[in-house]
């Protein structure tokens, strides 16, 4: 058995939209980040990275990172969200870059930051379960976070997935 | 020179997936209530859901809008007082990603009142309820504005390029502007969409102009917002001049649903009528034909 890679998400650039600009909204925005990291990491373990959570391409643990609204939708898109079918043929998955490039917070007029953006790019090599050559995966995303309690859930996304096998580039 | 491995495509798609279960809207300012409630009285749009009116997208029901502009020169919309000289009736179809404008001479005459622009004295309530019994038109959410707000937002939001379809040259409106794209600020928008003298058919041409300006903020709105990130830099320059009674999590599904409303897929109708007069009053009789019952259904003349 492969051993399973963890999922660590490295942040870019924080950006914060508060239209009314108090200074202290920077270091609020920044202390949400960890938040976003812990969402990429337990949406990309699920979804790649930990071949034991893929349930046969169902990838049940995903859903729960998902507004109720937006469920509906992810379980909808699982074949652009994560492995999915090309989980029978993978046996394990070795990321290359993950990276949160960008996220942008929304500070509300009462100091919470109740909305955000985040674009991601997560590179990675599956491992094929017999012969055959890697695939090469690339998934990128655009994700609409939402505040629920003390974590973020995705309410909307916007993702590319590309899998080809032998190198990508 | 090695040889360069061809990859053999296992997979390329693209997918979006926004949850279509509350509320759109259609011009730049759609993405207003993203900031929820201002609550300072200091804004230039009002965004409020009609009292007892629903909206059940995951139906594919039509959403309308009734987008208004009184003529107060400066003050809180919403609040009452002055005339409304841009009513509108936007019509989406969240399914087709299409829709409706239905424009209205402010002028018309309609059941209740010698001129349908009275309604807005007592409040944009009463103007949306005069527009849903004269067109049956189940209007769920309305957006008001006024004057000196309208300016700076369009300013703040840095202008909206309009297709100017004729020579304007109207000195009560400031409207000076020749045909073609131009690039408007906030003072020229309010000019473009005042001017009744200098056009072919008067109030007829005014309110279809505000059509045209309604779909020209979509087309700004919808190429800007490309990168989803420039939607929540619309919200800081509109923060100052919104106030709305939309929550703030709808305000995202709303603003993604309104980036993918093709601006060209949207009509731009006017309401055809006659001028003739009522009492004293200089009026226009509307003559919509089925232009109501056509939107009514689907959201799509």
């Amino acid at each position: 058995m492969a051993e399973v890679a963890e999922a660590a998400f490295q942040t870019g650039v924080v950006h914060l939209v508060d239209p009314l600009e108090r200074p202290d909204s920077g270091e609020k925005a920044h202390a949400e980040v960890p938040r976003v990291i812990a969402l990429l990491n337990s949406f990309y373990s699920s979804a790649f990275l930990d071949p034991a959570k893929w349930q046969g391409g169902l990838h049940p643990d995903l859903a729960p990172l998902f507004t109720a609204e937006a469920q509906p939708g992810a379980a909808g898109n699982l074949t652009n969200l994560a492995m999915s079918d090309l989980s029978d043929r993978i046996e394990s998955v070795e990321p290359l870059r993950q990276t949160l490039d960008k996220v942008t917070f929304l500070v509300a007029e009462d100091g919470s930051v109740p909305i955000g953006v985040a674009s991601v790019t997560f590179e990675a090599t599956g491992k094929p379960a017999g012969d055959g050559p890697d695939v090469t995966i690339t998934h990128t995303g655009h994700y609409w976070l939402q505040r629920e309690g003390d974590e973020y859930k995705i309410s909307a996304f916007e993702v590319s997935m590309n899998a080809a096998e032998g190198p990508d580039r | 020179m090695s040889a360069k491995k061809t990859p053999r495509r296992l997979r390329t798609a693209v997918a979006r997936g926004i949850a279509l279960s509350m509320l759109v809207s259609v011009a730049w300012w759609t993405v207003a209530p993203v900031v929820g409630r201002a609550g300072t009285g200091d804004s230039a749009v009002a965004i409020a859901k009609v009292a007892g009116a629903s909206w059940r997208p995951e139906r594919n029901e039509p959403l309308f809008i009734a987008v208004l502009g009184t003529d107060v020169r400066s003050g809180p919309p919403g609040g009452g007082g002055g005339r409304c000289d841009a009513i509108h009736i936007v019509a989406i179809n969240p399914q087709q990603r299409a829709g409706t404008i239905l424009n209205f001479p402010r002028d018309a005459n309609i059941a209740g009142y010698t001129k349908v622009n009275a309604a807005c004295t007592n409040g944009p309530d009463r103007m949306v309820q005069a527009l849903r019994s004269h067109t049956g038109i189940p209007i769920q959410y309305y957006v008001t504005t006024e004057f000196s707000h309208f300016i700076r937002l369009i300013d703040e939001l840095g202008g909206v390029e309009v297709n100017v379809p004729y020579d304007m040259k109207d000195s009560p409106s400031g409207a000076d502007f020749r045909p073609g794209p131009f690039r408007m600020n906030g003072s020229q928008s309010l000019a473009f969409t005042r001017n009744r003298k200098d056009t072919p058919r008067g109030d007829f041409s005014r309110t279809d102009n505000q059509g045209l300006f309604i779909q020209a903020s979509l087309a700004k709105f919808r190429a800007e917002a490309a990168d989803p990130h420039r939607i929540l830099d619309y919200v800081r320059a509109a923060r100052k001049h919104l106030k709305s009674d939309v929550p703030l999590s709808d305000a995202v599904k709303l603003a993604l649903l309104a980036r993918e409303v093709d601006p060209a897929a949207m009509r731009n109708i006017t309401i055809n009528g006659s001028t003739g007069t009522a009492g004293r009053a200089s009026v226009v009789f509307l003559a919509p034909g089925d232009t109501y019952n056509r939107v009514k259904d689907d959201g799509i003349y």
